[in-house]
């Protein structure tokens, strides 16, 4: 019965995920059409482009013709194709571009989401749980320092600290470039190169997860059911497990969702000060090298990552709070 | 009228209040001096911060001359960085006021009226938010163009959901104490409601939600500047940031880029404490647990 | 030799402002076979010191003296260890009815278990059937182990409250306002509950509430409490037909009673005194109808009268 209102509350999510992801396709298409100084008109005055490439957007997404059936040769090109464009700066379809790119930035978001979680929800708690103490003190105002600064700022101190100065780690770049590494010889290599990003990332990633774990820790503390399993005898560390942490969790849970913007733009920070190839620095790159159809292709990605990492955490969401599943909301 | 008057008083109280408390003194310090670089800019012995100067002097140290030193261009980076706080407070501030004046009309109007104007209000509301603000922020400003004021528009724009929300949420909770329905009932007009009762509560809200935007607005300035968005005729702490990163010879340098980080950062931290001061302040019971 | 003695309980509650004397040497006991019921206005301590006798008392309260004596042991004076044993088997509580006393992420039954399995060893297969059973045996269909407790209306989770607190055969049970806040209806319907697992499982209670139709219905022996302070104890019948303290005979006067002839509703003018400086001499002087001059100066000690322990100056 909790089954089927779960898989009723994951439709409903789903569905509206990609009424979202529509709406931003329709609001990218705005974007760079409509607004004054119109980039694909640009590209007409763009030396770059050869009349072959022009002909081929003519016919492609019917630049000659009304907006509405631009709208839906873009729409086309775009659901049924899986064409983002082309990009004339670089001679390269869009979305090969973003595609080559994409791994590392991955590399980069996902080891600094774990270590975000792991360490600031087990700090977040753990400071709840002894709210009042000095250890709290110190971790609350370390946290709001932490999620204050931003990254790229953040990056940068790092960048003059440790790579600059103290030589211990390198000045930017993926991987030493002509060292002709292979194997598990690359992958230390990279590893040693991620330290300052992951860094710059991370510190603001922690410092939020210590926040709103603490806080939901303290609400969830002052609840009734927290008396009601003391008595019973439990061990205190017990109810910390069982029934603080089981609650405390949901807001966590939520939270990751909410972040996925901040994450992204921390991540674009992140690879701009450190030249890290991934999406990131390639928005930086386009924007110098104002090459439109990369930004709008990269546009679309970033906000449909956004959405998917929204609707993920909805569903992990629904599936450890029980009130969720059984109202199928 | 009355309420207006209960406003102000109020808020003398409060501000009162922040000056005991030691984040929000701290943070009103720092805005002093903050106001005291923007006013007397020129007479804190400074030059056009955009001078070029002698060839011999690029890339100087701190000295006598040059307090803090210069740039690849030998402009002074003191001056820079005292005018540059006018860029910031300007910024700051107007953004703040922008988007807390948006996203308050919105959420005052959503969570006041209810119904099908609030659908559709915040259904509005929750698509700009769920888009990414970086691309979003980089995408606007490399379509409008460089200009201060587009800097302001961008984040204005991308901003002011946010706030709605607040505001909205909490219209909607002071709604459900029920003085709403209990005036209309008798006779109260929809205007006298929203000034007369709604407003004194909501405003602190709106005080908070600025002071938070000021730091994002501020950021947000400072990272388009980085990114080699931001207005070039203007001289901000993030467009030196830029310039500093953008000629290699950052690292050669520090005395150029540490002071509009350390100031962004100290306007940064100023104005959070200052949110988190009046968000505590706000809070029912802060007298009574300060022992007032 | 009464399974609880309490003995004059003082806890103070250490705020900025001074100490308030929430518990004011406070005495009474409870036999095996007793049911007492704790009555007062809000603030007036019952509650504070009911859940002393399960050392809930957290900071900025503080059990400043006195002692409490629960099978030949005071609890004030072992580990907390060993009172966190005490808990859920020997000595049990049951929480406000409007409070969410149960955890929203665990189902009912594991919740139910949880207890068995904190105190007694036993396999998992028969803790839940124990569980079962339990649920049962306070009114609910056995099926219900798997339901989460938002599923649950207000007079159901009260049961699966009453069926926690009474899984481990405790030698006592602390109600807290166990009713306040149900409709009549199921009121009615959880106090019988109450009354009958009490002959069924040779239960003592301890229940605490400011309705004195709930006593009625319930207890075999009432105390009175004022400011932090008891000012009358005696058992219910003895109270009802002949209550000696002004405040107890004004509370009893409060309440309108169904049956028999109408009258004024009356209430008891004034407020409870704040208990930061309560009122010198007798507490409950400034309100009292038969205050006299030696009540602005001295405090009442409680002593034997018609059977019952009152503390008056009116009964020197």
């Amino acid at each position: 019965m909790a089954l089927k209102g779960f898989t009723l509350f994951a439709i409903r999510k789903v569905t509206s995920a990609f009424i979202t992801i529509f709406l931003i396709t329709c609001v990218n298409f705005v974007l760079f059409r409509l607004v004054p100084g119109d980039p694909v008109r640009m590209l007409f005055r763009d030396p770059r482009v050869s009349p072959q490439r022009l002909q081929e957007m003519y016919e492609r997404f019917g630049l000659d013709k009304s907006i509405w059936e631009q709208f839906i040769a873009y729409l086309r090109q775009l659901f049924l194709h899986g064409d983002l464009g082309y990009s004339f700066a670089r001679g390269k379809p869009v979305l090969e571009v973003i595609w080559s790119r994409l791994p590392q930035t991955l590399l980069l978001i996902i080891t600094a989401l774990i270590i975000a979680v792991i360490v600031g929800t087990a700090l977040g708690a753990i400071a709840g749980w002894k709210t009042g103490t000095k250890f709290d003190s110190i971790i609350v105002t370390l946290s709001l320092g932490m999620y204050s600064i931003p990254t790229f700022i953040l990056g940068i101190i790092l960048l003059m600290i440790f790579s600059f100065k103290l030589g211990i780690f390198p000045l930017g770049g993926m991987a030493t470039i002509g060292a002709g590494l292979t194997g598990w010889e690359h992958w230390k290599n990279v590893a040693w190169h991620m330290v300052l990003p992951v860094g710059a990332i991370v510190i603001w990633y922690i410092g939020e997860y210590v926040l709103i774990t603490r806080n939901a820790m303290q609400d969830v503390l002052e609840q009734d059911y927290i008396t009601s399993a003391r008595a019973k005898g439990l061990k205190e560390s017990t109810i910390l497990r069982k029934h603080a942490l089981r609650n405390a969790i949901l807001p966590v849970i939520t939270i990751t969702g909410v972040n996925a913007a901040f994450a992204v733009a921390g991540v674009i920070e992140a690879e701009a000060v450190f030249g890290w190839p991934g999406i990131g620095s390639l928005m930086y790159s386009s924007v110098m090298a104002r090459d439109y159809p990369v930004l709008q292709g990269l546009f679309l990605v970033f906000a449909v990552a956004v959405v998917v990492a929204n609707l993920v955490v909805d569903l992990i969401y629904g599936y450890f709070d029980p009130r969720i599943k059984v109202r199928g909301e | 009228m009355s309420g207006l008057l209960r406003g102000l008083k109020s808020f003398k109280d409060h501000f009162k209040l922040l000056l005991t408390h030691k984040m929000g003194l701290a943070g009103i310090v720092v805005f002093v001096i903050l106001l005291i670089a923007v006013i007397f800019a020129p007479y804190l012995r400074t030059i056009d911060p955009t001078r070029t100067g002698l060839a011999e002097n690029i890339l100087s140290p701190p000295s006598s001359q040059f307090w803090l030193g210069t740039d690849h261009l030998a402009r002074d980076i003191w001056s820079q960085t005292i005018y540059g706080a006018r860029i910031a407070l300007l910024v700051g501030l107007t953004a703040a006021v922008t988007t807390v004046g948006v996203g308050t009309l919105v959420g005052l109007t959503a969570g006041y009226f209810g119904g099908r104007l609030e659908e559709v209000l915040m259904r509005i509301t929750d698509f700009v938010m769920i888009l990414p603000y970086l691309p979003l922020m980089i995408i606007l400003a490399a379509v409008l163009g460089p200009s201060i004021w587009n800097i302001i528009l961008v984040v204005s724009i991308v901003y002011w959901p946010f706030t709605a929300r607040v505001i909205r949420s909490q219209v909607l909770s002071l709604k459900e104490r029920g003085f709403v329905e209990a005036s209309r009932s008798v006779g109260a007009s929809d205007g006298l409601l929203i000034f007369g009762e709604i407003m004194p509560n909501v405003v602190p809200i709106m005080f908070a939600q600025a002071v938070v935007m000021v730091t994002w607005a501020i950021y947000a300035e400072a990272l388009l500047a980085f990114l080699g968005l931001g207005d070039p005729t203007t001289m901000s702490w993030g467009m030196m940031i830029n310039y500093a990163f953008q000629s290699g010879l950052m690292t050669m340098a520090p005395w150029w880029v540490i002071p509009p980080i350390a100031c962004i950062l100290a306007t940064i931290l100023a104005f959070t404490f200052l949110g988190t001061a009046v968000s505590d302040i706000l809070k029912p019971g802060y007298k009574d647990r300060r022992g007032f | 030799m009464a399974l609880l003695q309490v003995e004059n309980l003082i806890i103070y509650y250490f705020t900025r402002a001074g100490a308030v004397k929430a518990v004011d040497d406070v005495s009474f006991s409870v036999d095996e076979n007793e049911t007492l019921g704790l009555i007062g206005e809000s603030g007036c301590g019952k509650t504070t010191t009911v859940f002393a006798i399960m050392k809930f008392v957290t900071p900025p309260g503080r059990i400043v003296g006195g002692k409490i004596i629960f099978e030949n042991r005071d609890i004030l004076a072992i580990e907390q260890e060993e009172v966190r044993l005490l808990r859920g088997q020997g000595i049990t509580m049951v929480f406000q009815a409007a409070q969410n006393a149960l955890n929203p992420v665990m189902t009912v039954g594991d919740q139910i278990t949880e207890v068995i399995d904190q105190h007694e060893r036993v396999s998992k297969e028969v803790a839940r059937e124990r569980a079962r059973k339990q649920l049962e045996l306070v009114g609910l269909r056995g099926e219900m182990v798997k339901c989460y407790p938002h599923e649950l209306s207000g007079g159901m989770k009260q049961r699966v409250g009453i069926a926690i607190a009474t899984v481990c055969n405790p030698r006592l049970l602390l109600l807290d306002e166990p009713v306040t806040g149900l409709d009549v209806i199921v009121q009615r319907q959880l106090l019988d509950l109450i009354n009958d697992l009490r002959t069924k499982l040779q239960l003592p209670i301890i229940l605490i509430t400011h309705d004195l139709s709930v006593i009625a219905h319930t207890c075999s022996k009432i105390a009175v409490m004022y400011a932090g302070k008891i000012v009358e104890q005696a058992d219910v019948v003895s109270l009802y037909e002949n209550p000696l303290h002004p405040y107890s005979r004004l509370l009893i006067e409060s309440f309108p009673s169904i049956k028999g002839e109408k009258g004024k509703l009356s209430g008891i003018p004034g407020a409870p005194p704040g208990l930061l400086n309560p009122p010198v001499g007798c507490n409950f002087h400034p309100r009292c109808p038969s205050v006299m001059d030696i009540c602005r100066s001295e405090e009442p000690v409680s002593m034997l009268k018609d059977g019952h322990l009152v503390a008056c100056h009116l009964f020197r």
